[in-house]
């Protein structure tokens, strides 16, 4: 803490205890426990207290008072937790007395003020920063406090009891006793000994002031919450328990299981609060080995009767690493089985729920799954309860029964055994016929079915493992055809009992996404390859379709990005290309709605980059687009397919040199920003593949330059300086790696990147920044020919000396505008763009200009060159003030200079050292008149502007004065005093 | 009754007997069988004259100057011909009243008010009157521009037609096939229409009360509304839901019918309009880029507002700017400027337009701005002006008459030029036959903006209809896409299905007619409480009944007798009015009336129960009574004075009026 700081403290101390002063801002409060959260992280408070005991005083007051405006009084609770955090504070606090007066809610209900809800957040946040010792858990035991905390986990505020409830889980995991052995199953699930538990449970109830009365008391009632009647507290329960049970161990954790057990037990049996359920299942799952008892639990909620929340617990039970392996397969059936019955595309053998508990049906061989299939058929088709149908079928099975005993010829045993399985089947297929009938009656109602769907679709790419991953595909595709409205394909078995479901799909654009985005995940599973065709298909249908919603369009385009990056012959595929898809597209990009057109032109621009075909003349049309956005994207798409282009020779008898005119045009007259940061963006992935030496690339690069510069977007002037980065490592040779490489640009042109192997596919109407390449993506070139220009400093002869190149290459920066678009940048109100000019103008100042260039100390001939090198400044705005700064510089380095020298010396042998090589110049510095004809040298420019300064000014953010603890202050001090004096109210308008 | 004279869901003619009325709803001309016929070229056309005549292939029928051989395809060289609406089924010329739904169901009217008898009144509204009569002048321009002088009527012979090949053997109804009316009987037809305004209540023969709501379909459409006192029937016949140019449809007015007839629905039931207009759109541009022409078959009125609409909105932001957009038809200019004068018909937002003072419709400004421009035919300044590529809206969109003709061997030879079809009427390949081979590129977006299934579900949840009769195609999913079963109507009780000739009985029971009391009868009535707040009074009255209006009048009185002397012969000497009797009401207590006949004398009495009531033996006199709800029966032989004792004490009990 600052030494202003500390000053003022005792004075804030003293009027926020103030009972009479009011505070005029509330967030004052929160930025002053801010400020000291991060004061006590460095030293654990222990210095803060030292520094400034007014804290622990103003803290004693505010609680004394039983007046107290309720937010200081819930402030100095978080005050006082967070300063007894450490064993230091809280023995300086209890000394005083001060911690069992604050923390006693019964006081404070008393005097009224426990009702705001702000007092309790602030008791219960207090205590949460406070266990951080034992001594502090001691103190909560002793006091008695864990009741009123349990009443606080069902407040009626809901972060006052959220807030309580992760107290409470930390109170349950703070104080564990010590861990002892599990035994763990082959199945990597673990038997608790239920020995330990219950020893554990004695020890607990008879060991009072151990610190497990607390957890004692704090089980209990979580038991009574788990069986309450009351929504609110079974569910705080429940999160209670997910907050606590990933974070306990043995034998503790066991202990807890085993009480919860039979409440939990009960509440899956209701049926409801699936989605808190679940939670806790999961969280404990994930967090270790996890109890077989909770498996099990996990296993009778996916039998669950509603199939809405059985899919919504078998979908959080899918991940891979969280899935037990014994009921994975329960699982799956649960997540795919609506869509095979939407679609009639088998997925399933059926009916596969006996053999959910992992157990291996020796009677389930391959050969079945057919017949079984047409079991399933007939089934599903009298789901209405009809018995005599019903008894067919179990006929059906018997017979099966039988012949599959014929076929294992098992000994006697086996047979007895299967007889009595197959009873209990019997009993089975009845309960799975009604949860049929009821997932029937789920999906002909709409909104229940798109929201069935949409879980099974959405899962469908994390059951890739099994073998009928061909068949999922062909069920999502199935699904995409019958949203389109068209009758499920032939290859599939009519869709069952489900037409009703496959009306309410049509036209959904929900399940239409959900499709596509599967489908795009689907596209690296291992049966992909087969069903290449029919996706090719019904995604080109989409596209096709008039009725295609803008979000399903997008992705449908990131789909078959998606499929195109894994087809194996590439060459099959532009057959497809040019005869479906592009005469598609081409509509696409005369779309009414400019969304449409958007996506289109952004994925012709990724297509073509995949497929190497030009599509330039549907871009060039699109860049005269009514929408901003759909311009911008055409750029961008340009950009994309330049480097084909250039490999394919222009089509018609366009020249770039027109592309490019056509892209200053927008740059310099679109009065939307997107287009002209696309040009910008265009640019910089130009000058990647195109060497800048050429004479149109310098015309345009030098407009693109000037142009962008002076723009009025602030994110163009950044793009701008980007590509003058770009330029400036590509002209100056050999400094790139040392200077200019060094850092990579925030914003990255398009690289070469290919884009099929992208995932990270952008948000649809963003200026798609692609990722970032590395800076050198190509060697400078080092042939280009030194360029005549208005102002000749030198002539100099190429692939020589290294300082020669390096005065080459300033001029030709200067040629360029660079220094000028640099000088401009910098001077710029925009503050992200001035600092990266500023930057900038470092490194080229670091990197090109000798220190030496000041004139003073001897300086090598190639030095004196490139300190030679001027520029034009003539009309710029910052004219005045560069020449303002040279004159000052001049003017002290005058001064320096005489005082060394000893005298003054005449102006003339001055001027004659200066005007070497360089004519036209004739500066007269006594006089003042620095600029000669307009132009500056670059060097003694950099040089004078103060750079580092000004940088250190720049990386400040604008409020960094309004932030600072000691302006937080004095606005504490300030409004308390303005509020007593002026009483004046002013009206605002 | 309701007699079904057309099976066209869209094109409806039905004719409703409703309370002594005869009501045809709708005479809508089916303009598919024109499809059979060549097409009629502007100029001429050496590809069409030099095709082949078809003979039959054993030879033995040999139609060669009738039929001729296109692309596969058979089709009759003569004057097209229209499917009229059935007229044998009932006699035109008894119909009172013809109600107009809109502009394109009324194409047949010439022919149901012509040289058939009829007298009655057609009523519409303006701008379908209007609008009908533009598109009933094209079709008789088109006919009567290029006139054939032969009539092919051989092939319509049955034994000839079975052995015809492809569509032509399938063709229904042919025998009653009939050439285009003539502007004369146009005149003749309109000049009998009523013009109406929507919730205008026109009696008919003060039997029933015709009202016609707005339908949102079109400029003037009009769904209607008949009724009597006690029953009501809607007619729905092609409405919209949607928000394009005419003024929303009137749902809450059709709540409460007993029978609701509904026709009109959308003819494309999977085309979203929305959808179609985007394709329309970007298919134009797509052709207009790559250098092409655009061909738009199309009616001059109706779903052209809409499209120029949108076109002026998308062709700033297709950069579509410098592309002309010609309008050609006989009555392209009444069409266009018909559209901005019609205000009071339109939707609220266009209305509004008109108070700035606004062209309601953009393309007031496309013209001004010589973006859009419209000629009455090819001939003449057009052709001076016409530049390409363009975008060129033109009819008929069967592309058998009308300048679409010439366009199409035009441009039906360069892969460049695209057609669209925007009226959902014509099957697309039926009317490229004739043209094929093509090379021209073939957009198909039907654009129907009146109700769907869904839209319908949702109308009938809210109207409430007794019963609905519908066509029979409304009542199973299209046969192209049986498993579409929300392509349907799926109502409870389901609707009664009807097709051409169909005769249905629809399920009104009439009970109730209002009768009407003169004031003056009124007067003399002398209302007596019977139960607290009920009050009888008898009335002697006469009933008149004339135009279906009911009136009780006071019964005249006699005549003074003359005071002449003379003698006179009288004609018709009115009866001799008695005062009429009372009028008893009331039940005969039967303890009561025991206790008064023993307080009389009348002991011995035997009381037997009966169905309806008691019959009591008075023993010692041998009489019976019988007591029962509606009467009472004394029976006893010749002793007057017993019968008047008796009834006199019956009376007691009973109340007169």
């Amino acid at each position: 803490m600052d030494s202003e700081c500390l000053v003022l403290l005792p004075r804030v101390c003293a009027v926020l205890a103030d009972p009479r002063q009011s505070l005029p801002d509330d967030t004052s409060l929160e930025k002053l426990l801010d400020w000291f959260t991060g004061l006590t992280k460095e030293d654990h408070g222990l210095a803060l207290l030292e520094s400034c005991p007014c804290l622990v005083d103003y803290i004693s007051t505010v609680c004394l008072d039983k007046t107290t405006d309720p937010s200081m009084l819930s402030f100095s609770l978080k005050l006082s937790g967070m300063l007894a955090a450490s064993q230091h504070g809280f023995n300086l606090l209890q000394d005083r007395s001060i911690l069992g007066v604050a923390y006693d809610s019964e006081r404070w209900q008393v005097a009224g003020l426990w009702e705001d809800p702000s007092v309790r957040i602030g008791w219960i946040h207090g205590l949460s920063n406070m266990m951080r010792h034992t001594q502090a858990f001691h103190f909560l035991d002793q006091a008695g406090l864990t009741k009123p905390l349990l009443q606080l986990q069902t407040d009626p505020s809901l972060f006052v009891a959220s807030a309580a409830n992760h107290l409470l889980a930390r109170l349950l995991t703070f104080h564990q006793p010590a861990t002892t052995s599990h035994t763990t199953q082959g199945n990597g699930l673990t038997v608790p000994p239920n020995k330990e538990e219950v020893e554990l449970d004695v020890t607990m109830e008879t060991s009072p002031g151990s610190g497990c009365s607390i957890t004692m008391e704090i089980l209990k009632h979580l038991e009574s919450s788990l069986e309450s009647d009351s929504h609110t507290q079974v569910l705080q329960g429940l999160r209670l328990l997910a907050l606590t049970l990933p974070e306990l161990e043995a034998p503790l954790r066991g202990s807890v299981i085993r009480r919860v057990l039979g409440p939990l037990d009960g509440l899956v049996r209701e049926g409801r609060r699936a989605a808190a359920l679940m939670a806790v299942l999961l969280a404990t799952y994930r967090s270790g080995p996890c109890d077989s008892r909770l498996v099990s639990l996990m296993a009778s909620m996916l039998n669950s009767q509603n199939p809405s929340d059985a899919a919504l617990c078998a979908a959080a039970t899918l991940h891979p690493e969280t899935c037990p392996p014994g009921l994975r397969q329960k699982v799956v059936a649960v997540l795919l089985r609506p869509l095979q019955m939407v679609t009639g595309v088998t997925l399933l053998d059926w009916p596969n729920d006996r053999h959910t508990d992992g157990q291996t049906d020796h009677r389930h061989t391959d050969g079945q799954t057919d017949h079984k299939h047409t079991d399933q058929q007939t089934d599903l088709r009298h789901t209405d309860g009809q018995t005599d149908h019903r008894h067919t079928d179990q006929q059906t099975d018997h017979r099966q029964t039988d012949e599959d005993h014929r076929q294992t010829d098992e000994d006697h045993r086996q047979t007895d055994e299967d007889h009595r399985q197959t009873d209990t089947d019997q009993d089975r297929q009845t309960e799975c016929r009604s949860s049929l009938s009821l997932l029937l009656d789920h999906l002909n109602h709409k909104p229940s079915c798109v929201s069935l769907l949409c879980v099974s679709v959405s899962s469908a790419p994390y059951i890739t493992d099994m073998d009928s991953s061909a068949s999922v595909i062909l069920a999502v595709v199935s699904l995409l055809r019958i949203c389109n409205g068209h009758s499920p394909s032939p290859e599939s078995k009519a869709a069952i009992g489900c037409s009703k479901a496959s009306t309410n799909l049509i036209g959904c654009s929900k399940v239409q996404r959900c499709c596509l985005d599967s489908l795009a995940s689907l596209s690296t599973c291992p049966g992909a390859v087969e069903r290449m065709v029919e996706v090719f298909h019904v995604l080109v249908q989409n596209l096709q379709n008039p009725d295609s919603d803008p979000t399903v369009l997008q992705k449908n385009y990131q789909a078959m990005l998606r499929w195109l990056s894994v087809s194996a012959e590439p060459n099959s595929l532009t057959d497809l290309v040019t005869e479906d898809l592009l005469p598609v597209l081409k509509k696409r990009v005369c779309d009414v709605r400019w969304e449409v057109r958007d996506s289109t032109l952004e994925f012709l621009g990724q297509l073509c980059e995949a497929l190497s075909c030009t599509v330039t003349p549907i871009l060039l049309e699109a860049l005269c687009d009514q929408e901003s956005y759909v311009r911008a994207s055409a750029i961008s798409a340009l950009a994309r397919t330049l480097p084909l282009s250039d490999q394919q020779g222009e089509p018609g008898n366009r020249t770039q040199e027109q592309t490019l005119g056509q892209l200053l045009d927008i740059l310099s007259q679109d009065s939307e920003g997107f287009p002209r940061r696309a040009v910008v963006q265009f640019f910089i992935s130009w000058l990647k593949t195109h060497p800048s030496s050429s004479s149109s690339s310098s015309s345009s690069l030098c407009s693109v330059l000037s142009l962008g510069s002076t723009d009025l977007d602030w994110e163009v002037k950044v793009h701008t300086l980007e590509l003058v980065e770009l330029l400036m490592e590509e002209t100056l040779p050999g400094h790139q790696e040392s200077e200019l490489g060094s850092a990579p640009p925030p914003y990255g042109g398009s690289g070469g990147t290919n884009l099929l192997t992208h995932t990270d596919l952008t948000h649809p109407y963003a200026v798609t920044p692609s990722q970032p390449s590395p800076l050198l993506t190509h060697t400078p070139s080092e042939t280009h020919t030194p360029l005549t220009h208005t102002h000749p400093t030198h002539t100099t002869p190429t692939h020589t000396h290294p300082t020669t190149s390096v005065v080459c290459g300033l001029s030709r920066l200067v040629e360029l505008g660079v220094v000028t678009a640099l000088l401009n940048g910098l001077f710029d109100c925009d503050r992200p763009v001035a600092l990266k000019a500023c930057s900038l103008l470092l490194r080229l100042r670091d990197a090109v200009c000798p220190s030496r260039s000041l004139g003073k100390g001897a300086m090598t001939t190639d030095d004196t060159t490139v300190a030679k090198v001027t520029f034009d400044l003539r009309g710029q705005v910052w004219e005045r003030e560069v020449t303002r700064k040279l004159q000052e510089k001049r003017g002290s380095d005058w001064v320096k200079e005489s005082r060394e020298v000893g005298c003054d010396r005449p102006n003339k042998n001055r001027d004659s050292d200066r005007t070497d090589g360089a004519g036209s110049e004739a500066c007269d510095r006594s006089t003042g008149k620095s600029v000669c004809e307009g132009s500056a040298r670059v060097c003694e420019v950099l040089w004078s502007l103060g750079l580092e300064e000004r940088q250190s000014v720049l990386s400040q953010s604008s409020d960094h004065v309004q932030n600072s603890p000691l302006s937080l202050l004095e606005d504490i001090l300030n409004a308390i005093d303005t509020s007593h004096t002026d009483k004046v109210i002013v009206d605002c308008y | 009754m309701c007699y079904c004279l057309s099976g066209h869901p869209t094109l409806p003619c039905n004719v409703l007997k409703f309370k002594s009325t005869t009501i045809m709803l709708d005479c809508g001309l089916d303009t598919t069988s024109v499809l059979q016929f060549l097409p009629l070229p502007l100029v001429h056309s050496p590809r069409l004259s030099k095709l082949p005549g078809w003979v039959s292939k054993d030879g033995t029928i040999n139609l060669e100057k009738e039929l001729k051989e296109c692309a596969g395809r058979v089709f009759v060289d003569s004057q097209p011909e229209f499917c009229l609406p059935e007229k044998e089924l009932l006699d035109l010329s008894t119909i009172d009243v013809i109600l107009i739904s809109n502009y394109h169901c009324m194409m047949a009217l010439p022919y149901i008010t012509e040289h058939t008898g009829f007298t009655g009144t057609v009523y519409a509204t303006e701008p379908t009157l209007q609008i009908g009569r533009l598109l009933m002048e094209e079709l008789v321009n088109f006919m009567e521009r290029v006139p054939k002088a032969q009539s092919a009527t051989c092939w319509k012979y049955k034994e000839i037609q079975r052995l015809l090949p492809g569509p032509l053997k399938d063709a229904v109804e042919v025998s009653t096939w009939k050439r285009c009316y003539s502007m004369q009987d146009v005149n003749s037809a309109l000049s009998k229409v009523q013009l109406v305004g929507y919730s205008q209540k026109v009696e008919l023969f003060g039997a029933v009360q015709v009202t016609p709501l707005s339908s949102g379909y079109s400029l003037g459409s009009s769904n209607w509304i008949i009724q009597s006192h006690y029953e009501k029937v809607s007619y729905v016949s092609g409405s919209s839901l949607l928000t394009t140019h005419p003024q929303p449809m009137d749902q809450s007015s059709l709540k409460n019918s007993d029978v609701l007839i509904l026709t009109g629905l959308t003819q494309m039931p999977t085309a979203n309009p929305d959808g179609m207009l985007g394709d329309f759109c970007s298919n134009l541009a797509m052709t207009i880029r790559a250098g092409g022409n655009v061909l738009v078959p199309c009616y001059s009125s109706g779903v052209i507002y809409d499209l120029l609409e949108c076109l002026y909105q998308f062709i700033e932001n297709a950069n579509l700017g410098s592309t002309p957009f010609y309008f050609i038809s006989p009555v392209a200019n009444s069409s266009l400027e018909f559209s901005q004068i019609f205000a009071e018909w339109l939707c609220h937002n266009k209305q509004s337009k008109v108070y700035l003072p606004e062209p309601p419709f953009p393309h007031a400004e496309l013209i001004q701005t010589n973006k859009l421009k419209h000629y009455p035919s090819i001939h003449g300044d057009f052709s001076s002006e016409f530049r390409q590529p363009c975008v060129v809206f033109t009819g008929h969109p069967s592309l058998r008459f009308g300048d679409v003709v010439h366009f199409m061997e035009l441009w039906g030879k360069s892969s460049l030029n695209t057609i669209i079809f925007t009226e959902p009427d014509f099957s697309y390949l039926d009317a490229l036959a004739p043209y094929q081979p093509l090379a021209m590129k073939c957009v198909y977006c039907p654009i129907d903006t009146r109700l769907n299934f869904h839209q319908v579900s949702k109308l009938l949840k809210e109207v409430q209809p007794l019963h609905v009769v519908c066509p029979e195609q409304y009542t199973q999913p299209p046969p192209a896409q049986s498993h579409r079963s929300d392509l349907m109507l799926e109502l409870q009780p389901p609707p009664m299905p009807y097709r051409r000739c169909s005769v249905l009985g629809l399920p009104f029971r009439r009970r109730w007619e209002r009768i009407q009391l003169l004031p003056e009868l009124a007067k003399s009535l002398v209302p007596s409480e019977i139960k607290p707040g009920i009050s009888v009074a008898t009335v002697s009255a006469v009933l008149q009944s004339k135009d279906n209006k009911h009136t009780l009048q006071p019964v005249p009185k006699p005549p003074p007798l003359p005071p002449s002397k003379k003698r006179k012969r009288v004609v018709e000497e009115p009866p001799e009015v008695l005062a009429p009797k009372p009028l008893l009401s009331g039940a005969v207590p039967l303890e009561a009336f025991l206790a008064m006949l023993h307080k009389h004398g009348i002991t011995e009495v035997k009381v037997e129960e009966t169905a309806d009531g008691h019959i009591l033996h008075l023993q010692a006199e041998d009489t019976l009574i019988q007591l029962e709800e509606d009467g009472t029966h004394i029976v006893c032989d010749d002793n007057e004075p017993l019968r008047t004792a008796l009834r006199d004490l019956v009376l007691r009990f009973l109340m007169k009026l």
